[in-house]
């Protein structure tokens, strides 16, 4: 192997795999570090393999949306595991992770009421730091398009804050 | 950043306390082989001229063969011992040494078919913690029951009501777990025991042992049956099975390792017994690989093992991997010779080429050499 690689996957993991650790955490918590390590470890062997598909000019990007479809069959192997275990016993399913961790309850119904597309977006750029152009390079789309999309996002986000607000108003008025 | 902006900052789980990636991840991974890139037409006769090149220089091909690969060297802390009930191919039940003590060794070995260049260590990971793992190992065997630690050294958990069905799982370098049926066990007024010979029952035990792994979600492939048996109600060949019990070799890339599963099935097909290690095998990158006649010269240089290098002159050697201990890795099954002669002596040396596996100092169930303590 040459030496390069290593110096290169080193540097991406340097720079870059703080954030995908945090990324997947976010996305399961609470989660153990060992399950967390795993994953994370997982990511970084996709990374590897493909060293050489890694754009130089959106590395965080990139290594999140690896990150994403590890963690996507990780739920996917978690589902078939509770199918097999729901013969035996029923298990109550996980809520969104979203739901478990915010404790501004307001927001968290806010968050829950949009679209997976729009929660992504948002969580994407607000928790993972990732801007318009690098949410463009995860999502496969123009940053033009990224911005808007991101843009329109925030503005149910807000929207459904208000609702929310609202409605505990009127549940609980002064 | 708008008020928005700062209740999402807020509501980071992850905002607190930022992730920090383990040294031991990285190092596995860059441990790891990258797949090769496809090479288009052009690259190819580019790559053919280079290659043809570099076979034509004799010191190219040397330094090829010297330059070490770019893996984590491994350094082994001790040797596991083979796993109770492990089979009459067990190891340490024939770690036997044997024949005269000499002054000068020989190192001499029948004429072998060659071993591979190279070979993958491979690294077992458990599947959680042993209580968890005997509850995950219950549900898929349908056990019903509570969770009880049975001991300490070696610690050790069961599922399930006695005198009911029970899983039991014990914890160690490679984890163990067995299963047991509620039958009791009736001795039949006549019964005979005796190798099973017939290809249809044979074939039917791999094909349960096979789906059992699978249902257990053990990703492990099975070689040889080292030994299939069956207890007969009655003393004539005509007579019904009672038992058919079958002991696999568990190998990984085709090649046999020290761990086995058995099974046991009641006449009507009915697991009673099943058994085997609880983990799951990751290949590395391939090291090379030591010839024969080195390990064995690895046994001569230790004073205490002179005398086998003697007997070993007409000895037959195979290539398999067994457990070992790796220093803040975990467990490997890493490649190792085992050497045997006609008299039966037999015993085994780590089979890696130096500088890419070492010996830690003090450790156990080997010596500085490789040589693995009978």
């Amino acid at each position: 192997m040459a030496p390069r690689d290593e110096v290169r996957f080193r540097r991406l993991v340097d720079e870059h795999a703080g954030a995908v650790g945090d990324y997947l955490r976010r996305r399961l918590y609470p989660v153990s570090p060992a399950d967390l390590d795993d994953l994370v470890e997982e990511t970084l062997l996709v990374v590897w393999r493909r060293l050489e598909d890694v754009p130089a000019d959106a590395e965080r990007p990139w290594m999140i949306g690896v990150a994403r479809n590890v963690l996507r069959n990780a739920r996917r192997s978690s589902v078939r595991r509770r199918a097999l275990q729901a013969t035996l016993r029923p298990v109550p399913d996980d809520p969104p992770a979203e739901e478990r961790v915010v404790a501004d309850v307001a927001l968290v119904q806010a968050l829950a009421s949009l679209s997976d597309d729009d929660r992504e977006i948002v969580t994407l750029n607000a928790w993972d730091g990732l801007e318009p152009r690098d949410l463009a390079a995860h999502l496969g789309i123009s940053a033009n398009a990224a911005a808007v999309r991101l843009s329109r996002a925030r503005g149910r986000l807000r929207a459904a804050l208000a609702r929310g607000e609202d409605d505990a108003k009127e549940a609980h008025p002064s | 950043m708008d008020e928005l902006d700062r209740r999402l900052a807020a509501a980071d789980p992850a905002g607190a306390h930022p992730y920090r990636v383990p040294a031991g991840v990285v190092a596995r991974v860059v441990a790891t082989e990258r797949p090769t890139r496809v090479v288009r037409p052009f690259a190819w006769r580019v790559a053919a001229a280079a290659a043809a090149s570099v076979a034509l220089s004799i010191g190219a091909v040397t330094a090829l063969g010297q330059l070490a690969p770019a893996v984590a060297t491994l350094e082994v802390s001790a040797a596991v011992p083979s796993p109770v009930g492990a089979g009459p191919a067990a190891f340490t039940s024939a770690n036997a040494i044997a024949g005269p003590v000499t002054a000068a060794p020989a190192h001499r070995l029948a004429p072998e078919p060659p071993p591979p260049a190279s070979i993958a260590p491979v690294r077992l990971t458990g599947l959680g913690g042993l209580s968890r793992a005997a509850r995950r190992l219950a549900r898929a065997l349908g056990v019903a029951g509570p969770a009880t630690p049975l001991g300490v050294a070696p610690a050790s958990w069961r599922v399930g009501r006695a005198p009911g069905a029970s899983v039991v799982v014990t914890g160690g370098p490679v984890a163990q777990w067995s299963y047991s049926s509620s039958s009791p066990a009736i001795a039949p007024a006549t019964q005979a025991t005796g190798p099973v010979r017939a290809r249809s029952e044979r074939a039917r035990l791999r094909a349960r042992a096979e789906g059992l792994l699978a249902r257990l979600g053990l990703h492990l492939t099975l070689g040889r049956a080292s030994d299939v048996a069956a207890t007969m109600d009655g003393a004539t060949a005509h007579d019904v099975y009672r038992e058919l019990t079958a002991t696999f070799v568990v190998t990984q890339g085709g090649w046999p390792t020290d761990q086995r599963v058995e099974l046991s099935l009641g006449a009507r097909g009915r697991l009673l017994y099943a058994a085997g290690p609880d983990v799951t095998p990751r290949a590395a990158a391939p090291y090379a690989l030591e010839p024969p006649n080195a390990a064995l010269r690895a046994i001569g240089a230790t004073t205490a093992h002179a005398g086998t290098a003697h007997v070993a002159r007409q000895a037959r050697w195979a290539l398999s991997l067994r457990a070992f201990v790796v220093r803040g890795r975990g467990t490997w099954w890493l490649p190792i010779y085992t050497f045997t002669t006609r008299a039966g002596a037999r015993w085994q040396v780590l089979a890696t080429a130096s500088g890419e596996v070492r010996v830690a100092p003090h450790a156990t169930g080997l010596d500085g050499k490789g040589v693995v303590a009978p």
